[in-house]
């Protein structure tokens, strides 16, 4: 097999790395500001994905307009979603015991998940790809899908979004205060918990958008949010809780990794996130990007 | 002398608990097959509660949450399965056997596990338990994969009654012993790493080693649980070990009450309970389960996080005053 | 607090009173225990619409023996150890004489447990081994998924694919299906002729407004086969119902069948054709040029049956 072979292979694991990047950066944002490892977190991705199948049997299908309005409109009824959780329930459990919110959100998993199986059933459902996404580019004597580009191309431009949004806007100065030193920006008479807030919506956000862009990649059904929690907290362990970063690079290792290893090992491919989770714990436990905690 | 008092009730309500446990199999055959479902389902609550009160070694007493303790089941589970169906051996040797095992694994995972505090180790123990879960699904040969071990041989003596009346003395002393360690001095030792962790080290207890140690136990009862529950399906299989089955216990620790002894215990038979009356009542509960658990648990970390237990104890003091 | 426990049991004893008392005896029972949540909903589903159906008509047609059928529904939860102690629940708390499920078979949890939605992954791997036919033993949404993703790597400009083509995998794959697959089911409602099929799926989509599933199908065609037997058996009682079971003939929706008489198993062929679209079917591809393949030409013979079973 030639290098072109390989560079298909690299190519075909990024741009499966950049949904999961878009998915685990909202889990590693509102761990950083919260301190809270949101289970459910998956559960809005799915919700998402079929929220986008609902609203894209509404819209004209195959056209490029359509499924831009569901990357639009989904991400903030996830954010809204997550507005409504956030005030009642999460407020309550900041800064309590680590069990007791695990506990919560662990809860809130069951409960949106078979509300889900309640509103959409069981059916396979998937959101087509607009005409201009559907058709492939060739590459040697390869083909690679659009849509796989399109993700190469809408994964990197988030993470430069979030990071401008991070480290060049007074909204990002406010959260990454809140994640070092929460006392003193309430201190300088800003309203914290509109902060947390706003940092868990963007969280949802992030969840929804991931769910929109899966559910015209693969098929949505009611496992998939229970697969990419586990997906996610392999990604923000390998990268480091609450590192924007690290959840980039955490994403690209499980994406690539997974490409390359079933090459020699085919069975090795599914283990792999828990492997390299594992690993990553024992040899390095606050990640290639966190710092340690003690 | 009231500290005494209460000491004596506890030991007459425990004792009264368990004669009427004795008892309960005996009235159950009264009542026909109804009777004998209900067997079924208080030794499936006996052998659920000894796990939930192993895991609440870790969890409530060492302050550690695991989502990786079914692997601990799971293991005796397959060891009780593996050892009876292809080497014939025979149940109480088996038995035995299961919770060695257990506690071996545990040792391997816990050495690597109990380095890790807080979230990080709640994750690792979820990454090995997985592991565990994957590899026992991909192993045809040795597990059966997916389809798991079916038809584990059942000996001629044990009918429903019987094997509900070992399941109730297993627990018993099994329940004796982690009471014994509890409140031993090793006991008292990780309640304190639970609530201070500096202070522990400060004042010379090695943290690590004491909660490894604790780490093992709870692995080795949780490995006993498994045993039984094989036994009682006479099947064992991957989903013995999914993390989702830890989690069902630490709900059983929540609902019960984690920081008192009985509360897991207590817990996990309300849960067992609630989850087949539920159904019986009616039919369309059956398909909203998870969301009346869902919001039960909300419930409960919002409202009473000492769970039932803590509720009793708040309910009878405010009669009393 | 141990107090807590025999409040706890008194309320169980309670509880089987009402249970014995709620006894009747001229309902017979019927007992599924069914994969309701995650992959196993879609199964679920269809089936419920079917079975209701089927038990409806039955006792509006004045029941079987004049008995009214009841159904009797359990969550398995997808776990083993629940759908035994569900099944146990239903035979000898709720009375059920007959139990119908699960579905899900091992390769049903293996497709579906470990999550696997997404394929894209692996299809470059495979397709650098060049090959012509795949075979695979992924069916329904796994399968859905994996042509869905693999058409765009061009895949099936060399390559075709053979499986499980039932309908709801069809429907999931909607108009992404390549045409001219080879594919077999087990119970394609649009291949088969006879009266009492088309009855059926008028009425089926008369009530749900959309074409019966495979598993629908099948799921009536055993309630077919149950309610044979009690008539023919004269009793609604399990055990005079088991004797009569090998070799009863019974008017399926695929035309008569019989159970062998060694294992139970019906004689229910494939239906093997070719993916293509058809005008009547918006929005999914059927099988065309269905032919089929008798069930004594697929079936396991009874003596690989009884080596398999312990």
């Amino acid at each position: 097999m030639g290098i072109e072979f390989y560079l298909f292979l690299l190519i075909n694991g990024l741009s499966q790395g950049m949904v999961l990047f878009i998915v685990a950066s909202g889990l590693s944002l509102v761990f950083g500001v919260l301190r809270v490892i949101n289970f459910a977190h998956g559960s809005l991705y799915m919700i998402g994905a079929f929220l986008a199948f609902s609203l894209s049997t509404l819209l004209p299908a195959g056209s490029i307009f359509s499924f831009l309005l569901l990357m639009l409109l989904v991400p903030l009824a996830v954010a809204l979603l997550g507005l409504g959780l956030e005030i009642p329930l999460f407020r309550r459990i900041y800064g309590k015991e680590h069990l007791l919110q695990l506990l919560l959100t662990y809860a809130l998993l069951l409960i949106l998940d078979d509300a889900c199986r309640l509103i959409w059933g069981g059916d396979i459902r998937n959101v087509a790809r607009p005409d201009l996404l559907a058709g492939s580019i060739k590459f040697f004597d390869m083909f690679l899908p659009t849509y796989n580009v399109f993700i190469l191309v809408v994964g990197p431009l988030i993470a430069v979004g979030l990071w401008f949004l991070l480290y060049r806007t007074r909204a990002g100065n406010l959260i990454r205060a809140a994640v070092s030193h929460p006392e003193m920006v309430g201190a300088l008479g800003v309203n914290v918990s509109r902060v947390m807030t706003a940092t868990f919506m963007l969280g949802c956000w992030l969840a929804g958008l991931g769910g929109v862009l899966m559910s015209a990649l693969a098929n949505i059904d009611l496992g998939i949010g229970m697969e990419k929690i586990i997906e996610c907290f392999a990604v923000v362990v390998i990268g480091g809780l609450g590192s924007i970063g690290g959840a980039l690079l955490g994403s690209l290792i499980l994406g690539v990794g997974v490409a390359f290893i079933q090459l020699p090992l085919s069975r090795a491919a599914i283990v792999f996130p828990y492997f390299a989770m594992a690993l990553i714990l024992i040899i390095r436990p606050w990640g290639l990007f966190g710092k340690p905690e003690r | 002398m009231d500290k005494l008092q209460q000491v004596n009730k506890n030991w007459i309500f425990g004792a009264a608990t368990v004669a009427l446990l004795f008892i309960l199999p005996f009235v159950l055959a009264r009542f026909g097959t109804t009777g004998e479902f209900w067997i079924w389902v208080t030794t499936e609550m006996i052998i659920m509660a000894l796990f939930a009160t192993s895991l609440n070694l870790i969890l409530g007493f060492g302050g550690m949450v695991s989502f990786g303790h079914a692997a601990f089941f799971g293991v005796g589970a397959y060891t009780v399965a593996l050892l009876m169906k292809k080497a014939g051996v025979s149940l109480i040797l088996a038995l035995i056997a299961a919770p060695c095992v257990a506690g071996l694994t545990a040792a391997i995972i816990g050495w690597f596990c109990v380095r890790l505090i807080g979230l990080y180790f709640a994750i690792l123990t979820l990454a090995f338990g997985q592991l565990l879960y994957m590899i026992a699904f991909q192993w045809y040969t040795f597990t059966g994969g997916d389809d798991g071990i079916h038809g584990i041989p059942k000996p001629d003596f044990l009918g429903p009654t019987n094997y509900y009346l070992l399941c109730l003395v297993v627990f018993i002393a099994c329940f004796l012993v982690m009471r014994m360690i509890v409140n031993s001095s090793f006991g008292l030792s990780i309640r304190l790493t639970r609530e201070n962790l500096d202070r522990a080290k400060f004042i010379g207890i090695n943290v690590r080693r004491y909660q490894l140690i604790n780490f093992i136990m709870a692995g080795f009862f949780a490995g006993i649980a498994g045993g039984l529950f094989a036994e009682l399906n006479r099947f064992a299989q991957t989903e013995f070990l999914h993390w989702s089955r830890s989690g069902d216990a630490i709900f059983a620790c929540l609902v019960g009450g984690m920081y008192s002894f009985v509360g897991p215990a207590i817990g996990s038979s309300v849960l067992i309970f609630l989850h087949i009356v539920l159904q019986q009542i009616h039919q369309s509960l059956v398909e909203i389960w998870a969301i009346i658990l869902g919001f039960i648990l909300l419930g409960m970390v919002l409202f009473a996080p000492e769970g039932l237990v803590g509720l009793y104890g708040k309910i009878t003091r405010k009669l009393k005053t | 607090m141990k107090g807590k426990h025999v409040k706890i049991f008194i309320t169980v004893l309670a509880v089987m009173f009402m249970a014995s008392m709620a006894q009747a005896g001229d309902t017979i029972r019927i007992g599924w225990t069914a994969d309701m949540p995650g992959v196993g909903a879609t199964f679920y589903a269809s089936q419920k619409k079917a079975i209701e159906m089927f038990i409806e008509q039955t006792n509006a047609a004045g029941g079987v023996l004049g008995k009214k059928l009841e159904l009797v529904i359990r969550d398995s939860k997808l776990k083993p150890d629940v759908g035994a102690t569900m099944a146990r629940e239903l035979i000898l708390s709720e009375k059920c004489e007959f139990l119908i499920g699960p579905t899900s078979s091992g390769v049903a949890l293996a497709v579906t447990k470990l999550g696997e939605t997404n394929y894209a992954p692996y299809i470059p791997t495979l397709m650098a081994k060049k090959p012509e036919v795949i075979y695979t033993n992924l069916w329904g949404g796994g399968l859905s998924s994996f042509i869905k993703q693999a058409k765009p790597y061009g895949l099936f400009k060399k390559a075709s694919i053979t499986s499980l083509y039932d309908l709801d995998m069809l429907r999931a794959t909607g108009m992404d299906m390549p045409e001219g697959l080879l594919g077999y089911s087990r119970c394609p409602f649009y291949a088969v002729n006879t009266l009492s099929m088309q009855v059926f799926v008028e009425q089926y989509h008369k009530k749900y407004n959309e074409w019966p599933s495979d598993w629908a199908c099948m799921a009536y065609d055993g309630l077919i086969a149950l309610t044979t037997a009690i008539k023919k058996a004269d009793s609604a009682k399990s055990e005079d119902v088991v004797k009569v079971l090998g070799g009863l003939r019974f008017l399926s929706l695929r035309g008569p069948r019989y159970l062998r008489a060694q294992d139970h198993m019906a004689d229910v062929g494939l239906y093997v054709g070719y993916t293509a679209k058809d005008p009547k079917y918006k929005g999914f591809l059927i099988l065309k040029d269905v032919v089929v393949v008798p069930a004594q030409m697929v079936w396991l013979p009874v003596a690989e049956v009884k080596k398999l079973q312990p």
